[in-house]
């Protein structure tokens, strides 16, 4: 679904962004896209949906290149972005004018999405609406265009608790065999158990793209009030409860993947962890 | 540069734009029918048509300067081709006759004002193209008539593709920057011209004899107007091809 090679980006008179990164993408996966403030992830969004064109490099998404912006490819991508543009009209309005764009779009899905969301009234005015009832919008708006890749960066941003909740349940309702998507986000909670990989971002290239099921499988995440003296943990930090840590899964235990812990790992002991993938 | 347009999603574009901008069309209308029912001059027409026609297309692709506008802009699945023949459409087609008709509209409204309050007569010049000029040649007045439709069309054509590639050229300010621009060019236009003129016209000698060559502006403009006019119709497609190259260009 998305095949990006050795792609080189940088912002006009800024220093490289993306060197050299390559990533392919399949559908039926939901995609967890992580990394520090500035390591590229919008950025890479914005790529991959032909906002911002690569210094060098290909990328294929859906079979076109982005950078052709060509009205069948946008058709099939839906970016809700982190911040939002104006949208001077009313909720029903704003439906009228973009659903016919999207061949897949499906009213009820978008009537049900806004349900849960507890937003009433489609004749509210959209600039009207708070940051996070906006987003709410956007969200339910962007599930319900049906299209083959959704992108999202930090979606979770300014939702309420429950809203959270309910945002994951959404998403991990959508029927996805053919579909793709992408959530950037710091809030990795917000992730837990909705994810079918974790994609992180280090060094302008991609540290490492794993599904969740291989991580499972290569490594042991545990948390005790102390390390016991005879293991010997790849990586292990201070928690709340004690000590968190992560071991190569020998066993072939079931753990819980904790994805800040995980991600602090690769930071730490990149090689170590990377390695045990290559093998 | 792919030129075949989807009709369908160019109506949908224009949707789009009405619906969005609702509120504004109606101030803008309701204000020039107001300025058109107390001024109602032919030439007063033609300014407004293109001062504001200028504003009207700078405000096209102001969005573009905010960066989630300008994201959402370009996501929506259309080629740039549609986006930017509706934005002529709007800006050009829509414009002038939206133009022409409040300044129908505020004409009667005005003419009526005369007739039922003032007790005048009410003139109404429906004939908004054409003008009357009082040019002098030779120290006598002449009258002529100019300002056809087509000239008064083509004229606000120039003016807007300007405008509209000025405001897809600079992210800000995008007004100022493109009346700057032109003025730049202008006087570069007038210091190329300026020398041509010395080096074929005035004082020029041959040996020991010299002479001088003149030319009347009123000739050339009378025997060489046309391909100023020409030139200047060609220019229209001309910025609406750069215009296009730079949408396509445009990084959000």
């Amino acid at each position: 679904m998305i095949t990006i090679n050795n792609l080189d980006f940088h912002y006009p008179q800024q220093a490289q962004l993306l060197e050299s990164l390559t990533l392919h993408l399949q559908a039926g996966k939901i995609h967890g896209l992580l990394g520090k403030n500035g390591e590229g992830k919008s950025t890479l969004l914005k790529l991959i949906s032909g906002l911002v064109f690569p210094t060098k490099g290909q990328i294929n998404v859906l079979g076109f290149k982005p950078k052709e912006r060509n009205p069948e490819m946008l058709q099939d991508i839906y970016f809700i972005p982190e911040e939002f543009p104006e949208f001077p009209v009313s909720i029903s309005n704003l439906e009228k004018i973009y659903a016919p764009f999207y061949p897949k779009y499906n009213g009820e899905q978008f009537n049900k999405y806004l349900n849960e969301f507890e937003i009433s009234s489609k004749k509210s005015e959209l600039n009207k609406l708070s940051q996070g009832q906006k987003k709410k919008v956007m969200i339910a708006f962007g599930l319900a265009t049906n299209t083959k890749l959704l992108l999202m960066d930090e979606p979770t941003n300014g939702l309420d608790i429950p809203s959270k909740g309910q945002f994951r349940r959404m998403v991990a309702s959508v029927e996805q065999s053919d579909k793709c998507i992408i959530i950037s986000t710091h809030q990795v909670r917000d992730l837990e158990n909705l994810i079918d990989s974790i994609i992180i971002m280090e060094q302008h290239q991609i540290l490492f793209n794993q599904s969740t099921e291989s991580i499972c499988q290569k490594l042991l995440f545990k948390e005790s009030e102390f390390i016991p003296e005879d293991k010997n943990p790849i990586f292990a930090e201070k928690s709340l409860r004690g000590v968190a840590q992560i071991y190569e899964n020998i066993d072939n235990e079931s753990s819980t993947i904790d994805i800040e812990l995980l991600f602090n790992a690769l930071l730490a002991e990149k090689y170590k962890i990377c390695q045990l993938f290559d093998n | 540069m792919d030129s075949t347009l989807n009709y369908k999603r160019i109506v949908l574009l224009i949707k789009r734009y009405f619906l969005e901008n609702m509120n504004y069309e109606v101030m803008l209308w309701s204000l020039l029918t107001m300025i058109f029912t107390f001024i109602h001059q032919p030439d007063f027409f033609s300014s407004i048509l293109n001062l504001s026609g200028i504003l009207y297309a700078v405000r096209q692709y102001k969005s573009l300067s905010h960066n989630a506008n300008g994201m959402h802009f370009f996501m929506i699945p259309t080629k740039q081709t549609e986006k930017l023949f509706t934005t002529i459409l709007l800006t050009t087609v829509y414009y002038f006759i939206m133009t022409w008709l409040v300044y129908l509209l505020g004409s009667v409204l005005g003419g009526l004002i005369s007739k039922f309050y003032l007790g005048t007569s009410m003139d109404i010049k429906w004939d908004v193209f054409t003008t009357l000029t009082h040019p002098y040649e030779n120290g006598m007045m002449l009258t002529a008539t100019n300002n056809t439709f087509w000239q008064t069309l083509s004229k606000f054509t120039i003016f807007q593709s300007i405008f509209l590639l000025g405001s897809l050229y600079f992210k800000k300010n995008a007004t100022l920057k493109t009346i700057l621009s032109l003025i730049a060019i202008g006087i570069g236009f007038s210091i190329i011209e300026l020398f041509i003129i010395q080096q074929t016209f005035g004082e020029q000698s041959a040996g020991l004899q010299s002479f001088s060559l003149s030319i009347s502006s009123n000739k050339l403009d009378s025997s060489y107007g046309w391909i100023a006019q020409f030139l200047g119709v060609l220019l229209i497609p001309y910025l609406w091809l750069i215009s296009y190259f730079r949408l396509t260009e445009r990084e959000v």
